[in-house]
């Protein structure tokens, strides 16, 4: 496998200040949307064109009847195969960033089906614009290519994102999911870790989050 | 070697980079370019600054450059890195920050409703101040005090309150606080306390 970058988003450190929502949408200039209170802090309802990042939250009843909250990151994944460049009819339309391995939407997914693409990926990600392109997180790879930081690792004030060769994150969340078992969370586990870039590190199973972006 | 959190990563993607090509086990089709930041930070005016929100004090950094018309305009705001206190992060209100310097919805003239009208005017600052000054100085003569009931020396003035400056930065808040003591108020107080 090609070494590149990932990220490592620790969800037992997460507070869901939404910081990295918003240092997204700053960097990335991306536009709002006019959004309505839904009883929740989870703003917007659902990812969109303009939003690529996006804290979801979940209140769940454990078994000992006590109630916990959970917050998870939604963003691409960047997978290490990408389905969503796999439905392409188009070359080029979708690529594969060399040096960090981020999955690129180009200006040519304007000529692919937008319901293909976003049905080919597990995640729920690709949102078409009102340009016709479709969108989601880049990985602020121009950020990545001159060596800063994306713009949401940065901004994260309690290190909940971590970003770095892939070798090296996959080293740590390793080492963080044994410190987190560990400490009273046996079942512990890391989403995904040899498909995505992304890696999720949750504390409790995985049904007390929400993992999908698809309503409902 | 100590090397800067910006060398070590510039190190490391190169690093990486090669590894991918030089040793030809990339699986994927790639594909190559010169990537260049999507806002030109190299050339922006780079302005250090502290969060004008809460006491926390966050430093951040920010970057201007012209616009089409020649007028400068802020580019970028985000957490500054050398900053002791957050060393780069930022709450989600910080990484807002950018907003606070572009937004069509900010205020940029007086606004000016006259007791009992409906309606707001515009005023320019040079019919604004002297305004605000001539009331000022009408109350504070009419209710200054330079001594309480008990006969204590107090000289204050009490038909005066200040609400606001919760978004001044530490100096202007300092200044702020001068010009009101300076007049005799006691009632001082910010609009963000909850």
């Amino acid at each position: 496998m090609a070494n590149g970058k990932s990220y490592l988003c620790d969800t037992t450190k997460c507070i869901a200040c939404r910081s990295c929502q918003v240092a997204c949408k700053q960097w990335n200039e991306l536009d709002t949307l006019h959004t309505s209170n839904r009883g929740t802090y989870e703003n917007p309802h659902d990812l969109a064109w303009c939003c690529w990042t996006l804290i979801r939250f979940k209140e769940t009843e454990r078994p000992d009847g006590t109630l916990a909250w959970d917050f998870l990151r939604n963003s691409c994944r960047h997978c290490m195969d990408a389905p969503c460049k796999q439905a392409t009819e188009h070359e080029g339309s979708i690529t594969i960033d060399a040096e960090t391995g981020a999955v690129i939407f180009n200006e040519g997914t304007k000529d692919e089906s937008y319901s293909k693409i976003r049905l080919a990926c597990p995640f729920d990600n690709p949102r078409q614009g009102p340009d016709g392109q479709l969108y989601k997180c880049v990985m602020c790879y121009d950020r990545v290519h001159n060596g800063e930081l994306p713009a949401c690792v940065k901004a994260c004030p309690t290190d909940a994102l971590t970003f770095g060769d892939r070798d090296v994150i996959l080293a740590a969340a390793e080492a963080r999911l044994e410190e987190v078992k560990a400490d009273g969370f046996p079942n512990a586990t890391i989403l995904d870790k040899r498909d995505v870039r992304l890696l999720l590190l949750l504390a409790d199973p995985a049904s007390y989050y929400v993992l999908n972006t698809r309503d409902g | 070697m100590l090397l800067t959190r910006r060398e070590f990563l510039k190190t490391s993607a190169v690093t990486a980079g090669v590894a991918i090509t030089g040793m030809g086990f990339a699986l994927h089709p790639v594909e190559a370019h010169a990537v260049e930041l999507r806002k030109n930070l190299e050339e922006a005016t780079r302005t250090t600054t502290i969060c004008p929100y809460c006491a926390v004090g966050c430093g951040f950094v920010v970057d201007s450059a012209e616009d089409a018309s020649g007028k400068m305009v802020v580019i970028n705001i985000e957490g500054d890195s050398e900053h002791p206190i957050n060393q780069g992060t930022a709450c989600s209100k910080g990484s807002s920050l950018y907003q606070l310097a572009n937004n069509e919805n900010r205020l940029t003239t007086v606004r000016y409703r006259a007791a009992g009208a409906a309606e707001w005017q515009e005023l320019s600052w040079e019919e604004a101040i002297p305004m605000i000054a001539q009331r000022i100085k009408d109350t504070r003569d009419a209710t200054f005090k330079t001594v309480n009931a008990a006969g204590r020396t107090v000289n204050r003035t009490l038909g005066i309150g200040s609400l606001g400056s919760a978004a001044l930065d530490n100096e202007e808040c300092w200044l702020y606080q001068k010009f009101l003591r300076a007049l005799g108020l006691v009632y001082i107080e910010h609009q963000a306390r909850n």
